[in-house]
């Protein structure tokens, strides 16, 4: 059966003042992302991929156009509703992990819900442990995140998105800081995400994650090019397959001329 | 504690140099402030118990000649009159060992020290005074040297040194000690003045009005006056004070409320300091406040959690201002009560004190950091989050970034510290206002201090004399001169006649207008006397009935230049005299008159002679002046001349200038307050802008810069921020002095002229350039300690 759309972006335009004039960063764009599928955004430096994600995060509003998050208009909300609402229903993974430096891992992923209220006081230590747990970071719980190399600040963002249990993960070059190896741990935990019925959309420069992630959308000046996104799997809702070893086997894709890495799964 | 709250705790703990800065910032107003509320409050309390406690007369009344105890009798049986007491003043001199040279006293002599009513005189230690035993004010043991309870002093009889025995030491409420004083009090008894050859009869009364009010206390004075002129009694001098009010109150509210002005001037300055720092910190905090909209925080709980580090700073500042303010308040009333002779109660917490702190210390803070908070707290999270990295921001899109981008042919270093220094242009200007503040502070209250000293020293300087001498009877002046002018050192003498008179208008001659005036002989063909006059013109040759009036007395009476008073010298004839000029001086309580001695002599019936000579020293340094008075003195006493006092123009002046100095140095130890506000101020704007910058520092290292060059660019920063606020703060400073002083002398009741302080602009250079350097030391020393690698590093 199919699911139905979570994220709906519709004909959005954002320009920005800069010293030259207005410049339009998107151009019109739309797009729909079911409940359940992994998206992934690439596009090169400067073709509206970030803005793209603020739009759908509500970090950023739309000059015109309409975003719908699981039914509802948020670009029209108030900055409050929209902070409120982003903390229930939105967990957001940056590139620079973004952890408030004076609080520890834990008390970064209690956060949310101390601000949402969502979870009784004395179950956020729980949840908090629970996520760190999912994430293999209980050991490191009551560190500091400066004091945790680069994978283990990512992990801990992921828990500390996932605390409120919003149905919707959004990460911005969420592996962009990583190694190859701590990327591909966390891009696992990412699938493992999806798989237990997460709907999550990263934008990546990395080719070999880009080529193992179920639908990716390629963005270039601004719009989405037409009949140029990439879907690995129909089965959006369904595990991720990846090869033996965590890596999948890569294949070339063609894009605006340019070869381009995709993963070929074994559902393919 | 909620997560949030742990954030704000741990930002204040991992930030303990910022976190020190604006609790030092809001502690240094909040201090100022309980310090000088509760100097002022115990101040007030204790006045006014002192007062309570002395049961004060309400109308005193110089009498001469002087009366006895019949006389004293009548006064207290007048009508109106509740009580009244008869003191006997008289000049002697003392020495407290036989080597000791001999010195000015005074002796107080009241009827019986174990019966008082009124004016209580209180004994301290030992015992009172009896025959061949004395006493002394205790305000005076010190500064005196008097010997212990028990001990021997002497005094002057007829050139012999005659020994008492020191019995005791007493409060007396209307006594002041140094610096207001130069000479000690004694009391004695009646028998004992006869014994040193003076008279016991009373030459002042203490009387107390029944049902005080001014105007009864009015009417008690002109009725009094007018019966004791009826038995030939003068009245030289009166004096009404409500007995509810210490007679020094009036003085110390002036000067309590301008310690008040400047504490909230320092608690202003303070304010904007918080107002800087919490700007500084949300900018740097920007990121995070990001991060905490994205996962879900409401800018009012975000609002929220840093007032709520706002309300700690206040706590924090608190704990510092509040037992410091408390003593500081304590030890302030207590330095300034001893002044006046009044007792301080043991250290005490004032609660209403504190509770003002309290409010202060929390309700101001938090009131100048909302807006900045709830500003901050409005950035959006694409603004928040984006803020990585070098160039954001719009530096040279303004008018003054271009203007300074063209001043060319600086080092490169010196170029970024200008460049920098107007970056953050409401940052800049903030700490601007601050160190302005304090440099106009500054050059104000030096200023004050400065005219106070060139206004005293004009009015000594019109008056010429280094040493004067009065005589106990009225001296041939033929006889007195060359006997003077023939001392050492002396350059000129002038004898002059002081007199008492009574005066009033002529189309008034009601007798209930009369005042008290001191009148002042001066010879023809003076040289000493060339006072600047505030009206009019100066004495001259062809002038008869001519005067020149203290411009306060001419003002309380109504008189211009050219009107006419009458003079009544005590034998029921007045003469009228034309005011020719004012003057301005510190004599007899601004009741003077100064006119030709030969006019003066006609009507006193003294002509040939004079009451006091003026002498002018050809070296006239302290040691100089005082070692002519005592020669002087000698010279006349060899002769049979009696000497009544003396008095050396340098130790008059410093007394004159007493009240002022204590008052300017508690000025400036609230501007050396102000001025640390300023210190912190700019300290704090370096630092928070080396937080900011620590990406740029760590560029300019990466292409090659020394420590040194970073600190120069810092260091500049600070240099330059504090001589900009020097040049805006000396025309300021001109103005502003200005008006503080005009308001200064109302608050004392001193006329004394404006003359701004131009040292004072070069000291403040001096200050400002060391408070600059020394306050950005720190943040450029930080600044040249990041390295490469940590600087870029995401926080």
């Amino acid at each position: 059966m199919t699911q139905p759309d979570l994220v709906h972006v519709d004909t959005v335009r954002k320009n920005y003042a800069g010293p030259a004039g207005e410049v339009t960063v998107l151009k019109g764009v739309s797009l729909h992302v079911r409940a359940g599928e992994f998206v992934g955004v690439r596009g090169p430096s400067g073709s509206g991929k970030s803005t793209l994600i603020n739009m759908i995060t509500g970090i950023d509003r739309p000059t015109s156009g309409a975003i719908t998050i699981a039914g509802t208009r948020i670009d029209q909300m108030s900055e409050n509703t929209l902070a409120r609402y982003r903390g229930l229903k939105i967990g957001v993974i940056f590139q620079f992990f973004q952890l408030l430096p004076t609080l520890t891992v834990l008390e970064n992923t209690m956060l949310p819900m101390e601000f949402c209220r969502v979870w009784k006081p004395r179950e956020r230590g729980e949840r908090a442990y629970m996520l760190l747990e999912q994430v293999g970071l209980t050991d490191q719980a009551h560190k500091l995140p400066n004091t945790l190399s680069g994978g283990q600040q990512q992990r801990a963002a992921i828990a500390r998105a996932l605390a409120n249990d919003p149905p919707l993960l959004v990460g911005d070059e969420p592996t962009g800081n990583l190694d190859s190896r701590t990327a591909d741990r966390v891009f696992q935990l990412f699938a493992d995400l999806v798989a237990q019925g997460k709907t999550f959309i990263m934008v990546t420069h990395d080719n070999e994650l880009a080529a193992r992630i179920p639908r990716v959308i390629q963005v270039q000046d601004g719009v989405l090019l037409e009949g140029q996104e990439h879907h690995v799997s129909e089965r959006a809702t369904g595990p991720l397959h990846l090869g033996p070893n965590g890596h999948s086997a890569v294949t070339d894709l063609h894009l605006n001329g340019r070869a381009e890495h995709v993963p070929q799964t074994a559902a393919q | 504690m909620g997560i949030a709250f742990r954030k704000v705790w741990r930002d204040m703990r991992n930030n303990l140099g910022r976190t020190a800065l604006v609790v030092a910032s809001i502690a240094i107003g909040v201090l100022a402030l309980g310090l000088i509320v509760s100097g002022r409050t115990l101040m007030a309390r204790q006045m006014m118990v002192s007062q309570a406690e002395s049961h004060p007369t309400t109308l005193r009344l110089s009498v001469g000649p002087a009366i006895d105890d019949a006389t004293l009798r009548m006064i207290r049986r007048q009508p109106g009159v509740e009580g009244a007491r008869g003191v006997i003043f008289s000049g002697i001199r003392w020495k407290p060992s036989l080597e000791a040279a001999w010195t000015d006293a005074t002796l107080t002599a009241i009827d019986d020290y174990t019966d008082q009513t009124y004016d209580l005189i209180t004994l301290r230690e030992g015992g009172w005074p009896a025959t061949g035993r004395v006493a002394i004010e205790h305000s005076h043991v010190a500064p005196y040297a008097v010997p212990p309870v028990g001990g021997t002093l002497f005094f002057e009889v007829n050139g012999r040194a005659k020994p008492m025995t020191l019995a005791g030491v007493v409060r007396d409420p209307r006594e002041i000690g140094p610096p207001f004083t130069s000479q000690p009090t004694f009391y004695v008894t009646r028998n004992t003045l006869v014994s040193l050859g003076l008279s016991d009869r009373f030459n002042s009364l203490q009387v107390a009005v029944a049902d005080f009010s001014q105007e009864r206390a009015e009417a008690v004075q002109h009725q009094l006056t007018d019966r004791l002129e009826t038995l030939g009694v003068g009245v030289n001098d009166s004096e009404i004070t409500a007995p509810d009010r210490h007679f020094l109150q009036d003085v110390m509210d002036g000067v309590t409320m301008i310690l008040t002005v400047m504490a909230l001037l320092s608690l202003g300055m303070s304010t904007i300091l918080v107002i800087n720092t919490i700007n500084a910190i949300l900018a740097q905090q920007v990121p995070q406040i990001g991060i905490m909209k994205t996962i879900g925080g409401l800018r009012g709980q975000i609002t929220g959690l840093y007032l709520a580090g706002v309300i700690i700073y206040g706590l924090l500042s608190l704990m510092l201002a509040m037992p410091i303010g408390a003593f500081g308040g304590w030890a302030l009333a207590r330095w300034l009560m001893a002044l006046i002779n009044v007792t301080v109660s043991d250290f005490e917490v004032l609660p209403s004190t504190l509770g003002i702190q309290f409010v202060t210390g929390l309700v101001v803070p938090v009131l100048a950091a909302f807006w900045p908070i709830v500003q901050g707290s409005a950035i959006s999270v694409r603004e928040a989050v984006s803020q990585y990295g070098l160039g954001t921001g719009n530096y040279g899109s303004r008018w003054i970034d271009r203007v300074l981008a063209r001043v060319q042919g600086l080092p490169r270093t010196w170029s970024m510290a200008l460049r920098n220094t107007f970056r953050r242009m409401s940052r800049a200007a903030l700490t601007e206002v601050t160190l302005i503040g304090a440099g106009v502070i500054f050059m104000m209250v030096i200023s004050a201090q400065h005219s106070f000293e060139t206004t005293l020293a004009t009015i000594f300087r019109g008056f010429g004399y280094d040493v004067i001498l009065g005589f106990s009877t009225w001296q041939r002046i033929d006889r007195v001169t060359p006997l003077l002018e023939a001392q050492p050192n002396v350059d000129r003498v002038e004898l002059w006649q002081f007199a008492n008179a009574q005066t009033r208008l002529p189309d008034d001659p009601d007798t209930v207008a009369d005042r008290e005036l001191l009148v002042r002989g001066i010879p023809r063909d003076t040289q000493l006397f060339t006072p600047e006059l505030t009206a009019g013109r100066p004495l001259l040759p062809e002038d008869d009935r001519a005067l020149l009036l203290n411009q306060d007395l001419a003002g309380e009476m109504g008189v211009g230049i050219g009107q006419r008073i009458q003079l009544d010298f005590g034998d029921g004839t007045a003469q009228e005299w034309t005011v020719v000029g004012l003057i301005y001086d510190l004599a007899g309580r601004g009741r003077t008159a100064y006119l030709y001695r030969d006019t003066l002599a006609r009507d006193l019936g003294f002509v040939g002679r004079g009451s006091v000579a003026e002498i002018r020293l050809q070296t006239n340094s302290l040691e100089a002046q005082l070692a002519a008075e005592a020669q002087l003195r000698e010279a006349l006493e060899d002769q049979g001349i009696s000497v009544s006092f003396t008095r050396t123009q340098l130790l008059t002046r410093e007394e004159a200038g007493a009240q002022f100095s204590i008052l300017t140095s508690l000025l400036l130890i609230m501007t050396g307050l102000i001025g640390l506000v300023g210190a912190i101020g700019l300290s704090g704007t370096l630092s928070i802008n080396v937080l900011e910058r620590r990406r740029e520092i760590g560029v300019m290292r990466a292409v090659g810069a020394s420590s040194l060059d970073i600190g120069v660019v810092f260091m500049g920063e600070g240099l330059l921020l504090g001589v900009a606020s020097w040049l805006a703060s000396v025309p300021l400073a001109v103005v502003a002095g200005q008006w503080f002083v005009s308001n200064l002398n109302e608050t004392i009741d001193f006329n004394g002229a404006y003359y701004f302080a131009e040292h004072s602009v070069w000291i403040w250079l001096g200050i400002v350039v060391s408070l600059s350097l020394l306050a950005s030391w720190l943040p450029a020393r930080r600044a040249a300690a990041i390295s490469v690698r940590e600087s870029l590093a995401y926080e």
